[in-house]
């Protein structure tokens, strides 16, 4: 499983990129829309958590260009506050999770190792 | 709002609040993600040590480094939210200009990143200035003029502020990279300090009489 992390915040996005290669998984990161999209069109990820409010590029515009250029890329979208607007949101944009910050890294792990190959065109 | 005085509040009061606290809180909540990140990989290196592992100290120290630091910042974000908590309890009297307009840039910053846009305070101000609104009502006006500037101004770019005392007259002028004269603030609220603003290519220039004419009132 390859890992790609999307959040303009730095400490938080290589914090946890660290605990991710603690539990052996292959991850990069990047601190905005505009260089994570630089990875996505030169690697390939089945996963890649976006951060909702980022600077520039943000969540969902970014959800959108990583559907265009990887559509077989699992997304979480990651907020900072929940809200039934963003989730819909956030799914119709082609997300296929949605978590709220503080992530529990159990919970994003769990996420990661769902099937979502069936559902996938 | 204003409970000491007075329990009524406006809607475009308890927008502008609501607003305020909730890019505030947003602040704070990213704060404790970062902290809460950090304290974890701590606790993993010290469940790696416990069960025999090398850790490195200075990775650990580092990292108990940041959350420390991060702490003071979520603790400077709750100050500002609590001091602009409670300015909204002051009634229409001599408020300190200087001082409140320091804490809307400050709070305001979180809005301007995430335009890439950079706020600079000129420090050559007055020390102090009294000026004759209620904080909320002069909040208010601060931040609809940072908003409009801000809408106006290229992502990337820095809006430099810059306050003075001309006699009896308050000015903050708004400068920077603008792709067109910002919107002025809707003029029922200008008309609570009696305040008026010139918009123009690239700044928005605020003028706000200390000690505004009667007809300024409260609540107009």
């Amino acid at each position: 499983m390859r890992v790609l992390l999307i959040d303009d915040e730095k400490e938080l996005v290589s914090t946890l990129s660290e605990r991710l290669d603690l539990r052996g998984i292959d991850n990069d990161w990047a601190t905005s829309g505009e260089a994570g999209l630089e990875l996505i069109k030169r690697e390939t990820y089945d996963w890649v958590v976006v951060d909702l409010k980022m600077p520039g590029l943000g969540g969902f515009e970014t959800i959108r260009a990583i559907k265009r250029e990887q559509p077989r890329a699992n997304i979480i979208l990651l907020t900072g506050h929940s809200g039934p607007d963003n989730l819909e949101q956030a799914l119709d944009m082609g997300a296929d999770q949605y978590l709220v910050k503080p992530v529990e890294i159990e919970t994003l792990l769990s996420l990661m190792q769902q099937d979502t190959t069936e559902v996938k065109p | 709002m204003n409970l000491g005085r007075d329990c009524s509040a406006t809607g475009r009061e308890l927008d502008f609040v609501g607003r305020v606290t909730a890019s505030a809180t947003h602040e704070i909540k990213n704060e404790l993600a970062v902290i809460n990140e950090q304290s974890r990989l701590v606790l993993e290196f010290l469940e790696m040590a416990a069960s025999g592992k090398e850790i490195s100290l200075e990775r650990l120290h580092g990292l108990i480094s940041r959350v420390v630091a991060r702490v003071g910042q979520a603790d400077a974000v709750v100050k500002r939210l609590n001091v602009f908590a409670h300015s909204t309890e002051l009634e229409r009297t001599a408020c300190e200009a200087v001082s409140l307009l320091e804490l809307m840039v400050q709070m305001f910053g979180r809005m301007a990143g995430l335009k890439r846009v950079s706020l600079e305070l000129s420090q050559e101000h007055p020390a102090a200035v009294e000026l004759t609104a209620t904080p909320l009502q002069y909040e208010q006006v601060l931040w609809s003029c940072m908003s409009a500037a801000l809408a106006a101004a290229q992502p990337s770019s820095i809006l430099r502020l810059h306050l003075e005392r001309d006699d009896e007259i308050l000015r903050l002028s708004l400068k920077g990279e603008m792709t067109g004269p910002p919107q002025a603030p809707p003029a029922e609220l200008l008309d609570l300090l009696g305040a008026s603003v010139l918009a123009g290519p690239g700044s928005l220039n605020l003028e706000i009489p200390l000690n505004p004419p009667p007809e300024a009132k409260e609540g107009a």
